[in-house]
């Protein structure tokens, strides 16, 4: 079985069981969430850099694919439903770090301490630190148009779908991130 | 939280299913705020009798260029409030979004030249008929607004502040449109004002208990699922 079949025949199985957890159906439900949360944590792993914040995040993602269930219709493909509500829990994760992380910056500004960096990603062993820290320092629809082209590989379509964006939008996104990733290493190199 | 935690959530999660009905398609979300707007232009029809703005008016261009604004403006903001709740369809809010903002720009553009091309005699600014007008956009929108709220507080809805503002942007600015065809007035002051910017301003005020309705309404409806 070549790969688009296998992708089809995965979408069909997804597709089937959300209808019926839609239906009350526990057992459907119970094997979705079994095969989606391997690719859920792998999904995270690849957007959450903090390794102790990934497992809450996947945890969010599971909590609101819950809450939303609802709002999957059938006609349409589960996929790209299904990664806009990871998509959403990555962004709000990202949103209230954000935040945090600047009420704690002035806090630690304030009292003189030394920031803690977060520990680099176990699950990131392909990649080079500087390369995961040049990839966080990405707009986020940058980090994730490289990220879906360049480390999970996936196609111009696949990854546009799965990012909701047309495909020359993500073209668009991944060549700028790609650029400015080069540009980023290139300066640290030099340094 | 450890990788066992997530399996003892998902384990929850799965005990207590219950079954959902899914959402309504968009296409008849649509076709129901069509036919609130029809009974909305049915209770403009009784509340001004049958007039139509005058044959000057439409013959000039930024008078069409507002109406088209308008228009152009409400389509865009209530597919961003519609779509933007719904997982999967970001890419028809961003549309709408843009819609939107192409919209207003247009409508801006519409009534500021007509204000440029206007005669001082015209260009007078006649208080009384300017709030009315608003008020009637307002009170015509304010429906079809509160039908879309409730559809937001049903999806899944996740800034319900920025959702209320496009919903009801949405619903005043093509209650507006219909003002803006049946309103005898074409002084040029009084359709800026009148048809587009006060009408605006009081559907961000609006979208305040709107707002606060979706959250509501959002709660309710989710906390069986």
């Amino acid at each position: 079985m070549d790969d688009s079949t296998g992708r089809e025949a995965q979408e069909a199985r997804w597709r089937a069981w959300m209808i019926a957890t839609q239906a009350g159906d526990a057992a459907a439900y119970d094997k979705l969430l079994a095969e989606l949360l391997p690719r859920l944590r792998q999904y995270i792993r690849r957007r959450v850099f903090d390794v102790n914040a990934q497992e809450d995040v996947v945890q969010n993602v599971f909590l609101s694919l819950h809450r939303a269930r609802h709002t999957y219709r059938a006609e349409r493909p589960f996929s790209p439903w299904l990664y806009a509500v990871a998509r959403n829990a990555v962004i709000d994760y990202t949103r209230s770090r954000g935040r945090r992380l600047g009420r704690e910056l002035s806090l630690e500004a304030d009292a003189g301490v030394e920031p803690v960096a977060a520990p680099a990603d176990p699950h990131a062993d392909d990649l080079a630190p500087e390369l995961i820290e040049a990839l966080q320092a990405l707009p986020d629809n940058q980090r994730e148009a490289v990220t879906l082209i360049h480390l999970e590989g996936l196609s111009v379509a696949e990854a546009s779908e799965r990012a909701g964006v047309s495909k020359s939008a993500l073209k668009v996104r991944a060549h700028r991130g790609y650029r400015a990733l080069h540009a980023l290493l290139e300066d640290w190199e030099r340094e | 939280m450890s990788e066992r935690g997530t399996e003892v959530m998902l384990e929850g999660l799965v005990e207590n299913l219950e079954p959902v009905k899914p959402i309504p398609p968009l296409r008849s979300v649509f076709r129901m705020l069509a036919l609130i707007f029809g009974v909305a232009a049915l209770v403009n029809l009784l509340w001004v009798g049958r007039s139509l703005a005058p044959l000057s008016a439409w013959l000039h261009p930024p008078f069409w260029l507002l109406l088209i604004g308008l228009v152009v403006t409400a389509g865009g903001s209530m597919l961003a409030a519609l779509t933007g709740a719904i997982p999967g369809r970001e890419r028809l809010a961003r549309m709408g979004r843009g819609t939107a903002w192409a919209g207003a720009l247009m409508a801006s553009l519409g009534g500021i030249l007509g204000l440029a091309a206007a005669d001082p005699v015209v260009a007078r600014f006649p208080l009384g008929i300017t709030v009315a007008c608003a008020w009637r956009a307002c009170a015509l929108g304010a429906v079809p607004a509160a039908a879309l709220c409730v559809y937001l507080a049903r999806a899944f809805e996740r800034r319900p502040g920025v959702a209320a503002i496009f919903a009801c942007v949405g619903a005043v600015t093509l209650g507006s449109g219909l003002v803006h065809t049946s309103c005898p007035s074409r002084e040029s002051l009084h359709l800026l004002l009148g048809h587009w910017l006060a009408p605006l301003g009081l559907a961000l005020l609006l979208a305040l208990p709107f707002s606060l309705l979706i959250r509501r309404l959002g709660r309710g409806s989710r906390a069986g699922s």
